[in-house]
């Protein structure tokens, strides 16, 4: 098994066949350096997709809420409170229920109307903070009909309309990054058979000399892998590096604004084990992208040859 | 071990420069291959050695029909043959010893199984002390040298030489030429395609003569001839 995996990256003790310098120039270490930067960021954006739309939907997804309107003078009565809380209680899948004080409600609008308190002569609605045992335990329909006919002017707001929409501009950008993903492998085999190809031409001399001193296409082509692998795994980690840094720097910039709390929730989720393991998987992905597609073109090659 | 039946070769459409071309050469045979400069000596070793297909005719190597065997054995039949290239063809930014020591990689023999005996091979050529030289600091004697070490390296059971002694002097010459009398007398046939009269009247073999496309076979003049040789000869063209 390990014998056939050295064979497969062309490993030998010897001196390479293939010179290390001018069989591929700086320039394809460059194009596969950001190659590999790309993949790092697009894999880096499908992770912390993913985890910010897991966090802000488990966040609100085992809750409802209740919203008792007031009355078109005068404030919520305080008997309606207490019936809607006593049927929330007897219902099916509710944990607890908690009606928001006065000091809750203004804490709620305090971003948009500062904290001047509310105005007493203002008639606000109540609003009940529903936990619930499990989503599908309860069902909301019924807890609504429930709550409609005992106590008039009450809404149940399940949350599901903003989590629907939230998961499809999840799922659009996930989408996106996946593609763009695509995409930057996509170019990086072209880039690699190009170079391969070129590679090919340039060292037609020695190739010829291996190929008519008896070489299967086999080692040929290990030769190549060989020098492709390497390439991988330089440009892979340097990708990775300059990723790394630029994460880093979006990380600590936006986390030191003063806004730190509302812009630094995906940068935050962005440096989490998953992720950094995730983009370690990038310059393992770059080499067996480099070595596979090296090691087939090669192969091709040669079969065309007398 | 190799034989020719009707062979043509045209390059592309243009004339067809070899011609009928049919002979056998058998196991411990030497033969020198003449003919003018452009007479087809090189297109002729490198239908040999696989190095072109044939337009018409039919091939036999180590007792396959090259037309039928399949592109994936050919390696192995190519293993068994050491070729000297008119150009050396080494590779430049190996050793002598690394270039030397490629067929041998090649056959997937560790290094420490054949390094003395690439020291020994490259000191009997005259390059002991140029083992660790890159081709580019090398004459073209010594490039010539370290190609005819890659070529009987391996032991092959036919050695191919194109112009092996054209860029030496007459005492290098003479003793490459014994290099491969020696390798014939221990069984590898050898064939040796030359245009230096002096460098065949050295030994007494059959001389393969091309002339205006066709193979013509010279005795030698003492007429002491490898029977081997003469035997496989008149076989094919009886």
């Amino acid at each position: 098994m390990l014998r056939r995996a050295l064979i497969l990256v062309g490993h030998s003790n010897a001196a390479p066949i293939l010179p290390r310098q001018g069989t591929t120039g700086t320039a394809l270490v460059i194009v596969m350096t950001i190659m590999s930067f790309l993949a790092c960021l697009a894999v880096w954006a499908t992770i912390s997709i993913a985890g910010a739309t897991h966090t802000w939907t488990s966040s609100i997804s085992n809750t409802i809420t209740v919203e008792i309107k007031p009355p078109e003078t005068g404030d919520v009565d305080p008997q309606n409170v207490k019936t809607a809380l006593e049927i929330l209680e007897q219902t099916k899948g509710v944990a607890s229920a908690h009606a928001l004080d006065a000091k809750d409600t203004a804490a709620l609008i305090e971003p948009w109307l500062g904290s001047v308190g509310l105005d007493a002569a203002l008639p606000f609605p109540v609003l009940i903070d529903v936990k619930l045992t499990a989503r599908h335990d309860i069902d909301v329909p019924a807890l609504t009909a429930a709550l409609a006919k005992a106590v008039p002017g009450t809404v149940v707001d399940d949350h599901t309309r903003w989590t629907n929409r939230l998961l499809a501009v999840s799922r659009s950008l996930t989408l996106i990054s996946l593609t763009v993903l695509g995409l930057v492998l996509l170019a990086a085999t072209a880039i690699i058979v190009f170079a391969t190809r070129a590679g090919l031409m340039a060292h037609g001399g020695i190739v010829e000399i291996l190929h008519l001193s008896g070489a299967q296409s086999d080692f040929i082509a290990g030769e190549f892998a060989r020098h492709f692998l390497r390439l991988g795994v330089r440009a892979g980690a340097m990708g990775l590096a300059a990723a790394l840094a630029t994460l880093l720097l979006v990380y600590f910039a936006t986390f030191s604004a003063d806004e730190a709390e509302a812009i630094s929730l995906v940068p935050r989720l962005a440096l989490s084990p998953l992720s950094l393991f995730s983009l370690l998987l990038v310059p393992a992905g770059a080499a067996l992208i480099s070595t596979l597609t090296a090691r087939l073109t090669v192969e091709r090659t040669l079969e065309q040859m007398p | 071990m190799l034989s020719f039946e009707n062979v043509g070769l045209r390059y592309d459409i243009g004339p067809e420069i070899l011609r009928d071309i049919s002979f056998a050469l058998e196991p411990g045979t030497f033969h020198f291959l003449t003919g003018r400069s452009g007479a087809g000596k090189t297109s002729l070793l490198r239908l040999m050695f696989l190095g072109l297909k044939p337009t018409r005719g039919s091939i036999r190597l180590f007792g396959h029909d090259v037309a039928t065997l399949p592109p994936r054995d050919w390696p192995s039949l190519r293993r068994r043959m050491g070729v000297v290239f008119q150009d050396f063809r080494l590779i430049d930014h190996l050793t002598a010893f690394e270039n030397v020591a490629l067929p041998l990689r090649i056959a997937g023999q560790a290094s420490g199984d054949y390094e003395d005996d690439v020291r020994e091979l490259l000191t009997w050529v005259g390059l002991g002390d140029r083992i660790d030289a890159t081709p580019d600091s090398l004459s073209g004697g010594e490039k010539q040298r370290v190609a005819i070490a890659r070529a009987v390296v391996a032991k092959p059971d036919l050695l191919l030489a194109d112009e092996p002694t054209g860029n030496v002097d007459a005492e290098i010459g003479r003793r490459l030429l014994y290099l491969f009398a020696e390798l014939n007398r221990l069984g590898t046939s050898v064939v040796i395609a030359t245009h230096d009269r002096s460098l065949v009247e050295l030994i007494d073999a059959p001389e393969l003569r091309l002339e205006m496309g066709h193979l013509v076979r010279l005795e030698p003049p003492s007429g002491r001839l490898n029977q081997a040789a003469r035997t496989a000869f008149n076989s094919v063209e009886s």
